[in-house]
């Protein structure tokens, strides 16, 4: 709520800032740091329109590439047969509007925006049933938005909307894009970068198995060889 | 309660991996066996990435087998000289096994070869081992087991490089434990499971040794290649998780010096059928899974 009240005084106090861009949005915050009692967290969106349009927001995680494969039964056995890669996919998404889909989809711009599960996914591949396939394991992952969330308004201008970031996510950079569309045109675009990190013990311990792996790999070979021993011993004496 | 992994990338429930670790250490210390191939499927079944969850419990079965091996080697159940052997044969098997797995990770084909390794290793192992266990059950006399390969197949006493084992009893060929150790070193890393279950009844139906002496040598020769393992896949794949692997074994230190104890009040025919019972309905479970119905026909790989 302080970062509406935030957005609100912003908007009182610069109105000729605010003619100059039809859209303003801004993060409840810009870091999200994952440490050992991380399960999960919510990032406030919120901002301002002056210009009349329809607002979509998407959040996209870190790229990488996946390879999805379908198994087929040979002599009884399932087994992996046919393959398909995917580049640069993202690993978090998660999507929200002001208005129903169903009720924009008249853009054209959704497909090149890569705005919306299949057109981030399925860009050139053939093969449309292992797209499907992996937006329904992102899915299950909890990575991918199963719906698209609803962008709420307090009045003509103001905006909010609640971005959800499970227990699972990859560390990297995200953004969150803040796009208004008036009329099948995209007036005005804004991009917020997230930034999500490992902090505390978790992050010294990914670091140092990462920077340090052989005297990381001694250490866990050592480790288990004390403890192993001392409840040997412990265990003698009882 | 839960904790977050900062290797494996999620947050599990510490009750949960505690009480996998007593129950992996029970069997280790009943059987000699590391559990590996108990724990590293449950953790995969939980959502740990499987690189994660083979190297972790690979590092959870130095620990286990250490304490194990103190406890037999204090009742004089080693036979180091034959160790050593099934060591050097597992640290060439392991690396060459290493080798392996890329290559079928690569064609996509690893988790299908795993399943059937498994399949065809613990059911043939199982049978065999409840044949001769529930024959000598019966018949309550040791003698009357299976005779040792070595004394049915004469070419095998023919062999070279003829060694004597005192601690064993045996004069045999040192071939003969290079290349079981080989073969559980390719186990070790295809499956990341410690390759007792594969050893313990090859040294006791191949070689030929006393059941007593078994658990004790092949808890000795596990450390090492388990350590191994462990150091190999922190340096190359950085998927070893210290904090899952320290959850995991301090429930399975505690869990070794249990089943240590437990498996020296029972006959050894018996502790071979309750084992080959195990390893039957582990097996019997991996080939309900081949052929039924995938839940899912698609899976998804994560590159980078």
């Amino acid at each position: 709520m302080k970062g509406i009240g935030f957005a609100c005084l912003l908007i009182l106090l610069t109105p000729v800032m605010l003619h100059a861009r039809p859209l303003v949005a801004d993060l409840s915050q810009y870091r999200v740091e994952i440490d050992s009692s991380f399960n999960g967290t919510r990032l406030l969106l919120f901002g301002a329109r002056n210009d009349i349009g329809d607002i979509v927001v998407v959040v996209r995680g870190p790229e990488r590439s996946f390879v999805v494969r379908k198994k087929d039964r040979i002599a009884g056995i399932w087994v992996n047969r046919a393959e398909q890669s995917f580049g640069h996919v993202p690993t978090y998404y998660a999507l929200a509007s002001s208005k129903p889909f169903a009720a924009m989809r008249d853009t054209a711009l959704f497909a090149p925006l890569r705005i919306g599960l299949k057109e981030t996914v399925d860009a050139g591949s053939m093969h449309a049933d292992f797209a499907d396939a992996l937006i329904h394991w992102e899915q299950s992952q909890h990575l991918y938005s199963d719906t698209v969330q609803k962008v709420s308004f307090m009045g003509e201008s103001l905006f909010k909307l609640v971005i959800y970031f499970p227990d699972n996510i990859p560390r990297g950079d995200y953004s969150a894009d803040i796009y208004l569309f008036n009329d099948g045109q995209l007036t005005s675009v804004q991009s917020i970068p997230i930034h999500v990190e490992k902090t505390g013990f978790d992050a010294f311990v990914y670091d140092f198995a990462h920077a340090h792996s052989v005297l990381y790999g001694l250490f866990a070979v050592l480790l288990a060889l004390g403890i192993g021993w001392s409840a040997h011993s412990l265990m003698k004496r009882i | 309660m839960e904790i977050y992994l900062p290797i494996a990338e999620m947050s599990v429930n510490i009750a949960g991996i505690l009480l996998l670790g007593v129950i992996t250490g029970i069997l280790s210390g009943m059987f000699g066996v590391g559990g590996g191939f108990l724990t590293t499927p449950f953790l995969m079944f939980i959502g740990i990435p499987p690189a994660v969850a083979v190297a972790s419990s690979a590092n959870q079965i130095v620990a286990s087998s250490f304490s194990g091996f103190f406890a037999h080697w204090r009742r004089d159940n080693v036979d180091f000289r034959m160790g050593i052997l099934l060591l050097e044969g597992g640290m060439v098997g392991s690396s060459a096994g290493v080798w392996l797995f890329t290559v079928l990770k690569k064609l996509g084909q690893i988790d299908l070869t795993i399943s059937l390794l498994y399949v065809t290793l613990l059911s043939s192992i199982g049978v065999m081992m409840a044949v001769e266990s529930f024959r000598s059950l019966r018949q309550v006399q040791e003698q009357l087991m299976i005779p040792a390969a070595v004394t049915r197949f004469p070419f095998l006493g023919r062999l070279p490089m003829m060694t004597e084992f005192p601690r064993s009893k045996l004069r045999i060929s040192a071939l003969l434990p290079l290349g079981i150790g080989f073969i559980s070193g390719v186990l070790v890393s295809l499956l990341g499971v410690g390759g007792g279950f594969f050893m313990i009844p090859a040294m006791i139906y191949v070689l030929g040794m006393p059941t007593s002496i078994v658990i004790g040598t092949s808890l000795f020769q596990i450390i090492f290649i388990t350590a191994n393992v462990t150091f190999l896949q922190a340096v190359t794949t950085h998927t070893v998780d210290i904090l899952l692997a320290v959850l995991l074994l301090s429930g399975s230190v505690v869990g070794a010096q249990m089943g240590t104890r437990l498996g020296a009040r029972l006959p050894a025919a018996k502790l071979r059928a309750m084992l080959a019972l195990l390893v039957l309905a582990i097996a019997l479970k991996l080939a309900y899974g081949l052929f039924a119905r995938p839940h899912d026909i698609y899976s998804v790989t994560v590159g980078t």
